[in-house]
């Protein structure tokens, strides 16, 4: 399965709502009721859900929790993370 | 703890005189953030965290082996 430009691009856009959320976390941890602090996780909490989603859909698992496990064990269908084009 | 009252500021937040011999660090309150690929790059979504490590620019010339 060539990983092609759209995967590679939707992939970093997981990344950075991934990092965003874990800084967001931080922050909240010592300010528990700041509205625009919770406000900002909820935004990208949603954004982050709809793009492992998507991801998942088209492109397979993320991690291997999100297998479909159906006729065959689709975790390790895909490339391996090291194996890129050349 | 567990206040759930509006962002109530903690005593110690801006403590008038500071006394020695104790660290402080001062109360962080919320800012607009780094739009997500900004933050990506930059490390953090809060400009006021934002240090970039600038090693030896630091040091002024004369003092550079």
């Amino acid at each position: 399965m060539k990983t092609d430009a759209k995967q590679e691009c939707l992939l970093k856009t997981i990344m950075m709502y991934s990092f965003v959320i874990d800084e967001i976390a931080l922050y909240l941890d010592t300010h528990k009721t700041c509205a625009e602090g919770l406000a900002y996780f909820r935004k990208y909490r949603d954004l982050y859900n709809e793009a492992v989603k998507k991801y998942v859909e088209e492109y397979g698992p993320l991690n291997y929790r999100q297998s479909k496990a159906e006729k065959s064990w689709d975790w390790t269908d895909g490339k391996w993370p090291w194996e890129k084009e050349d | 703890m567990n206040n759930t009252n509006a962002l109530r500021m903690p005593e110690s937040a801006m403590p008038d005189k500071l006394s020695l011999a104790m660290a402080y660090v001062p109360f962080q309150y919320w800012e607009k953030p780094y739009a997500e690929n900004i933050a990506f790059s930059r490390g953090t979504i809060f400009q006021s965290l934002d240090f970039p490590f600038i090693g030896e620019e630091a040091v002024p010339d004369e003092n550079r082996r």
